[in-house]
């Protein structure tokens, strides 16, 4: 990639001084956010049976590759004829279906 | 930077470009710096665990039939839900050390620490100052992976990468970049490390997972989606930068951020251009992920089409197994084997664009078609890495006696984690170098969003003709008798 594009910025103690309380503004806003908001909205009934619900598939929603998916390896398995050897519960939680 | 730059350019000089110390003529390209350390990473994990490898191996299919002695050494921050700290710590559960999160963490940092602190000393001959920017840059990367790892962020994909970027781009628009951190700002060489070690997870042996059904969606689509994206924002749009225009197409088309990265190391994108890419990517991905099973279950579309659907057109792996569970069990086993196939395609897709990129946009006006000498100076030679790295563990996974418990126990326990911080760091490092303002350029106008929404809705169509054609009409028996 181009880093012949970086813009080098000229810092002086009085420039990154200034720069201070935005950073602490931001820390701040990530604190609340990670620290109070997000926890109470991992709370909410809903939205916890749905984390419940995919860790009990083995799904992790963030992964970037298959390699990071717990599930893939069983669905390798079947595919590749160790099938019907599943039986885990993979209907939506009663939650979940409710509010659908 | 050129990622094909040689030992004696200056702008391969990044250290010397930041500190503004005089300028000293690398003795290895990043490029084959970032070979040499996935490669010795890639051999130090895998005799790892061919050396731990029980002689008999025996008849089960258990997972745990293999193991890497660095499992739980090498890791990352596991997830939470209110208290941050229970990312690197369990506390209410007593585990062994070597299962503790925060052992996998030190364990990276260390091995990563002293490897890169020996590349980087022979590469520049600043070591000293690496390890102490590296120790920084680590811990930026660790906060970005905690969080990251809450869990209603990470149930809704909204990637460690996202995060990686919001902590650097903070930093260097408020205080700046502090000094002793530049010299650890390598973002290329973490991109390029990454990558190789990627290609250790590209198994080829695993294209016919779903027959070819799989591949005719995986493969046939994307391709045709890539090229008429590219072609519609140069010749409709008008794109002014060929380069995000690549990006955005390879990240929509292919797989998300994983294809974002390769694809810019490739054609030598902007910074600015591949977090522009990767934001636009992570939005939509969350959007379809809810919407598009809804749409399924509105409609009331097979389950076995509907995987094939979602798994072709949502950007992200994480993202389309959940979708695909959302809709059902078949939905889930068919989305996450497409994604899969179109995982594997990111090698083919960086190798071509990176030809493309040396054979076609960069050649002298002048003349029409480059010598083999010009081409090869300009390849940019860690996509060879990734192909190699690919290749060689394909052909282990394929071939070897026992050869699959050995790359998924390297895989899974050592070097999936090695890729994750190279990538992390790597995001922090973009944050870091990048300044709010030279993000604005390529908001006016909106090209790129429009560039997104008309290629993702090319593929939505074509995915969808084509999942209908293959797994509803061409191989119907096929499929139902081969997903059970």
């Amino acid at each position: 990639m181009d880093s012949q594009h970086r813009e080098v910025k000229i810092e002086t103690p009085e420039t990154r001084f200034r720069g201070v309380p935005a950073l602490l503004s931001w820390c701040l806003v990530i604190a609340l956010i990670w620290g109070i908001v997000l926890p109470r909205v991992a709370k909410i009934p809903r939205v916890q049976a749905r984390s419940h619900w995919l860790q009990q598939q083995g799904i992790d929603a963030s992964a970037m590759f298959y390699t990071e998916l717990d599930s893939m390896g069983g669905i390798l398995k079947r595919l590749e004829g160790g099938r019907p050897s599943d039986h885990r519960e993979s209907t939506l939680p009663t939650e979940l279906n409710d509010a659908e | 930077m050129e990622s094909s730059t040689q030992p004696d350019d200056p702008a391969s000089d990044e250290l010397s470009a930041i500190d503004g110390e005089a300028s000293r003529p690398n003795r290895i390209s990043d490029d084959w710096l970032a070979i040499v350390c996935a490669g010795v990473l890639l051999i130090v994990c895998f005799a790892a665990v061919a050396w731990s490898r029980p002689s008999e191996l025996p008849e089960t299919d258990s997972p745990a039939a293999i193991e890497s002695p660095l499992k739980g050494w090498i890791g990352k921050p596991g997830s939470w839900e209110d208290r941050p700290l229970e990312s690197l710590w369990k506390p209410a559960v007593s585990l062994p050390l070597n299962q503790q999160p925060i052992t996998g963490v030190l364990g990276a940092f260390a091995s990563l620490g002293v490897l890169f602190s020996f590349a980087v000393g022979y590469q520049r001959g600043q070591a000293s100052k690496f390890c102490v920017g590296f120790i920084g840059v680590f811990v930026l990367a660790t906060i970005a992976y905690v969080l990251a790892a809450q869990t209603v962020v990470k149930d809704y994909n909204l990637e460690y990468a996202l995060w990686a970027l919001a902590l650097g781009l903070i930093i260097s628009n408020t205080i700046g970049t502090p000094t002793w951190l530049k010299p650890a700002v390598l973002t290329e060489f973490y991109i390029k490390t990454g990558l190789v070690l990627l290609g250790a997870e590209v198994l080829f042996s695993r294209l016919l997972a779903l027959g070819l059904p799989g591949v005719f969606v995986a493969w046939v689509v994307t391709p045709i989606v890539l090229i008429s994206t590219y072609v519609f924002g140069q010749k409709v749009l008008r794109m002014e930068s060929r380069s995000l225009n690549m990006v955005i197409a390879a990240d929509m088309s292919v797989c998300g951020v994983s294809a974002a990265i390769a694809a810019a190391a490739s054609c030598k994108a902007k910074k600015e251009e591949l977090s522009l890419a990767i934001g636009m990517s992570l939005s939509f991905t969350v959007l379809m992920m809810v919407v598009m099973p809804l749409v399924i279950r509105a409609i009331g579309m097979d389950e076995i089409i509907a995987g094939a659907w979602m798994g072709g057109t949502i950007d992200s792996t994480g993202a389309v197994a959940a979708a695909g569970a959302t809709v059902g069990e078949k939905a889930e086993e068919v989305a996450a084997t497409i994604k899969m196939i179109q995982n594997i395609l990111i090698g083919v897709s960086a190798f071509g664009i990176a030809t493309y990129w040396v054979t076609a946009v960069e050649r002298d006006s002048d003349r029409q078609c480059p010598r083999v000498s010009e081409v090869w100076r300009r390849f940019p030679r860690f996509v060879l890495g990734f192909l190699a790295a690919s290749i060689g563990f394909s052909l282990i996974h394929g071939l070897a006696d026992g050869g699959p418990e050995m790359v998924n126990a390297m895989i899974k326990q050592s070097t999936k984690g090695y890729r994750g911080w190279c990538f992390c760091l790597a995001f922090i490092s973009i944050g870091l170098e990048t300044h709010f303002r030279s993000l604005l350029p390529y908001l006016r106008g909106g090209k790129p969003l429009v560039l997104y929404v008309c290629g993702q809705s090319l593929n939505i169509i074509l995915t969808l003709a084509m999942a209908y054609l293959m797994f509803g009409i061409v191989f119907r028996d096929f499929v139902r008798e081969f997903t059970g």
